[in-house]
Formats: C-alpha cells, sequence, structure tokens
C-alpha cells in the first residue's frame, strides 16, 4: 500500500513538473530592446531596434531549464534621426550587409530573487561574447481573453570594441547600455 | 579643421614613404624591368601601408567585414599577383586574371548578398543574380584594367596612374560623404602612395613601372567603390562614374587631340578625369548637405569626420 502510494506520488510530481514548463513567443508590440551611447562624453544619445524577435521557455519547478533567445534585425535600429540611423547602419558601426543580426541565447539560467540570472552568448558583429544579467519579472497575466503572457526586464552594459564595433571611440562612447523589456504569450 | 589635417597627413605620409622607398629601390637596381615593377609595387604598398597606420586603420585577425579583406586579403595579393606579372611577361594577365575573377567575392564573402544570415532565404541576391553581378563585376573590371594597362604602357605613362590617383582621391572623399568614413579614408593614402611613387619616377628615370602602378591603383578603387556601394551608401551611379573617369585619358588617342604636344595631352588626360571626379563629389557634397540640412532639430551636427577624429 505505502509503495503504491509512494510511486503514485511520484508519478504526480514528475507529471506536474513537466506540465509548468511553458512556452513563450516574444510579442513585438510589447517589446522593447533600447539603448544609450554617450555622444562626446556630454549627453546620452537614445536609440532602439524595432524588429525584435524570440522565445523563451519558463520552468518554475526547474529553472535549469529555463531558456531565453532574442534575434533582432540590426538594419532596425532607430534613434530618431534617419541620417544618423543611415550611418549606424554602414560598417562605420552595426555593418547591417554583414552582420544582419543580433542573437542572444541562454545558456545557463539560475533563479534569483523576483526573477533569474541569466547567462548567454551575445553574438554582436559577428563577435560571440559571454554575458550575464538578471532578469526581473515573471508575473502573469491573461490579455486579451485566453491569451496567457508574461514579462521580464533587464539591463545590461558592453562595452562595443569587445565586439569589434571600434570604430568612431570617443565620440561615441565605447560602453553601450542596454535596456531589454519583453512580454511572451504562452505557445 | 584637425579632421582634413589627419587625412592629409595621412596621403604625405604615404607618399613620403613610397616615394622614399622608389628611392632607394631605384638604387640599388639593375636595368630589369621586372624590378623596375616590383620596385614600383612594393613601394606603394609600403606608402599605401604608411598612410592606412598615421589613420590609425587596424583590420581584424580574421578578416571578418570588407574593409578587413580588403586590406589583408585583396590588397596583399594584388601585389602579389603584380609581382607575378612582371616576373612572367608573356602570361601577366592570368594572375591579373585571377585578381579580377575574385575581388567582387572576397569583398562580398558572408554578407547578405551571397547567404542567408537573417534566416531562410534572407539572401538579397538569389543564385543567379550572385553569378550575374559577380560576372558584371570582374568584367568591368578586367575591361577598365586592361584598357588602362595598354594606355599606360603607351603613349599614357605616368599619366595614368596620375589619373587614378586622383580618382582614388575624389572616390574616397565621395565615399565617406556617403556616410562610409573608415571605408572611404582607404583611398587618400593609395592616391598619396601612387602620387609619391610618381614623385620620384621624376627623378629617376626608369625607377616606375605605370603599368604595374596602374594594375595595383584600378584594382584599388575597384575595391574602395564595391564596399562603398555594398556596404555603405555609395550610389550606384556614382560608383560608375568614379570607375569609369580614368578612361576620359583615352579621349586624348581621338585624331584631333593627338596632334597636341606631349605634355599637353597628359594635362589633357589628367584634366578631363579630374572633371569628371569634380562633378561626382560636388553631386555628393551637395546631397550631403541636404541630407544634414533635414528638418531642424536646433542642432549644428558634426561631419562623420568630426566624430572619427574626436578627441585625437
Amino acid at each position: 500500500m505505502r509503495l503504491r502510494l509512494f510511486v503514485s506520488v511520484i508519478f504526480v510530481a514528475v507529471s506536474a513538473g513537466s506540465a509548468v514548463a511553458d512556452d513563450y513567443t516574444l510579442d513585438g508590440m510589447h517589446t522593447s530592446v533600447s539603448f544609450k551611447a554617450s555622444h562626446l562624453g556630454l549627453s546620452w544619445t537614445h536609440g532602439r531596434f524595432n524588429d525584435v524577435r524570440g522565445g523563451f521557455r519558463i520552468d518554475p519547478a526547474d529553472p535549469g531549464k529555463c531558456a531565453f533567445s532574442l534575434a533582432i534585425k540590426t538594419e532596425s535600429v532607430d534613434t530618431g534621426n534617419a541620417k544618423r540611423d543611415e550611418h549606424l547602419r554602414t560598417p562605420d558601426f552595426f555593418n547591417v550587409k554583414q552582420f544582419p543580426t543580433l542573437t542572444f541565447e541562454s545558456t545557463e539560467v539560475k533563479p534569483i530573487k523576483d526573477g533569474y540570472q541569466v547567462t548567454g552568448n551575445l553574438t554582436l558583429h559577428g563577435v560571440t561574447r559571454s554575458v550575464t544579467f538578471p532578469l526581473v519579472g515573471g508575473r502573469k497575466a491573461e490579455f486579451p481573453k485566453g491569451v496567457q503572457r508574461t514579462g521580464y526586464s533587464t539591463e545590461l552594459s558592453i562595452k562595443r570594441s569587445e565586439f569589434g564595433m571600434d570604430k568612431m571611440i570617443g565620440a561615441v562612447g565605447d560602453e553601450v547600455f542596454i535596456s531589454i523589456s519583453f512580454e511572451g504569450t504562452k505557445k | 579643421m584637425p579632421d582634413r589635417l589627419i587625412l592629409l597627413e595621412a596621403m604625405a605620409a604615404a607618399a613620403i614613404m613610397a616615394a622614399a622607398a622608389l628611392f632607394l629601390f631605384s638604387l640599388g637596381r639593375t636595368k630589369r624591368p621586372a624590378l623596375a615593377s616590383a620596385g614600383t609595387i612594393l613601394s606603394i604598398g609600403l606608402g599605401f601601408l604608411a598612410g592606412c597606420r598615421w589613420l590609425g586603420v587596424q583590420p581584424h585577425w580574421p578578416p571578418r567585414e570588407d574593409q578587413d579583406r580588403l586590406l589583408l586579403i585583396l590588397f596583399p595579393s594584388m601585389m602579389l599577383a603584380e609581382i607575378i606579372a612582371a616576373a612572367v611577361k608573356k602570361w601577366a594577365w592570368l594572375p591579373r586574371f585571377a585578381i579580377a575573377v575574385c575581388a567582387g567575392w572576397v569583398l562580398l564573402y558572408g554578407s547578405v548578398y551571397l547567404e542567408d544570415l537573417a534566416g531562410p532565404d534572407s539572401r538579397e541576391w538569389t543564385p543567379g543574380q550572385t553569378w550575374l553581378n559577380l560576372a558584371i563585376l570582374t568584367t568591368s573590371l578586367i575591361a577598365v584594367w586592361a584598357s588602362l594597362s595598354k594606355l599606360a604602357s603607351g603613349s599614357g605613362g605616368r599619366t595614368v596612374p596620375l589619373a587614378l590617383a586622383l580618382t582614388c582621391a575624389g572616390a574616397a572623399a565621395t565615399i565617406m560623404l556617403s556616410g562610409y568614413a573608415s571605408g572611404g579614408q582607404l583611398g587618400l593614402p593609395l592616391a598619396g602612395a601612387v602620387a609619391g611613387a610618381l614623385f620620384t619616377s621624376l627623378i629617376r628615370a626608369g625607377s616606375f613601372d605605370a603599368v604595374a602602378a596602374t594594375s595595383l591603383t584600378i584594382v584599388g578603387l575597384f575595391d574602395l567603390l564595391v564596399i562603398g556601394r555594398f556596404f555603405g551608401e555609395l550610389t550606384t551611379i556614382n560608383a560608375i562614374a568614379l570607375f569609369l573617369a580614368p578612361l576620359l585619358c583615352w579621349l586624348t588617342e581621338l585624331p584631333l587631340v593627338r596632334r597636341l604636344e606631349s605634355r599637353q595631352r597628359s594635362f589633357v588626360r589628367v584634366a578631363l578625369t579630374a572633371v569628371l571626379v569634380v562633378i561626382v563629389l560636388s553631386l555628393a557634397q551637395q546631397k550631403f548637405k541636404e541630407a544634414a540640412a533635414g528638418p531642424s532639430t536646433g542642432s549644428q551636427e558634426g561631419s562623420i569626420d568630426d566624430y572619427r577624429n574626436y578627441g585625437r
């Protein structure tokens, strides 16, 4: 009897564990990848990418199985000034004809207070480097009715020269601050 | 204007290095033409290198971008090919043809034109378009190269590389005005190096091979225009006009003009090329100014050069 009960408990637990892993598709309407870089060390120029895609998997029972991926079209860079954006697309900066996408793939996810600590490979300008950042969020909502969604946000900084984007450093700061906020809809 | 000063300094550094190198090569040389060719190529190569160093150009290894491939693969290959061409005169066009076939492909390698980098079927050219476009690039390069080499080996002489150097400088400025500062600037040391070698050739007769200099410079010009057009914002019409500008040197071979004295014809060759280059440059500058004026933001924005040279 005890054995049957034990086996039943294990079965329920395993079933429950596999059931809570949810896959989400990034909701472009409610996703923002923005950045700011110093202009001459005097002020910050802000920009964003308008074409961001990706998805993520959340497994509260086993955070190690959580995964995040992001793909950004570098051509969609938008700083609110067409001439500057044209220049940003050339090999002086993003070189969009050579490196049309900027990607992130998580390799390790650990639980922290209010979210996760995510480590992964960021590929920018053809160079892949590991980055780690806290990802805060995870609240859930049903919006519109029948659509389950959740969202996360983070901020991180990178040195663009470490990714081979090393032109005009000085006038345009080497350190770039990135802010990412996204929602995903459950598949 | 520190930005323009640095560009001029880089040109001067390239010119001085090329002139000095050619002078030194000319001292220890026998009268073998192949050595004159090698001296010319190495002098221009050293001058170009010195100018690039002055500009702070640092290509990445392994080559990832168009500029890296131009500086680390194409330019050295071109120098080697031209030295081989000088050594095997009879088959000179074999290594040159190999360079012409590879140049476009090497520059565009790994780009969105040739590969599905942003997902399946994302490449900008279909396989058919790829072959066609690369064939057009190769044919154009071969045709202009052969034509100018023929002129340089005949009555054109030193004025052909001079016209090419002028075009390189004009292309550099046009590409920079088209938003690709780090790529465009490479044309200036090349122009300076050719000018420096030409200067030495005036005082050391027989030290200079006009065909070798023409070869190196036309491929350099082609490379600049390809990266400016396909990776920057250089317009197709400007790229074509600049590439064809040195062909105007051929107009001095027309019957009426041939009656002019040799010096007058030399002047006409360079002047004709300069006129077209100046027209293209003026149009590019006008477009740049219009774009810079744009909707008023109350900002007096610096030029790309201002950014490139900030803090230097």
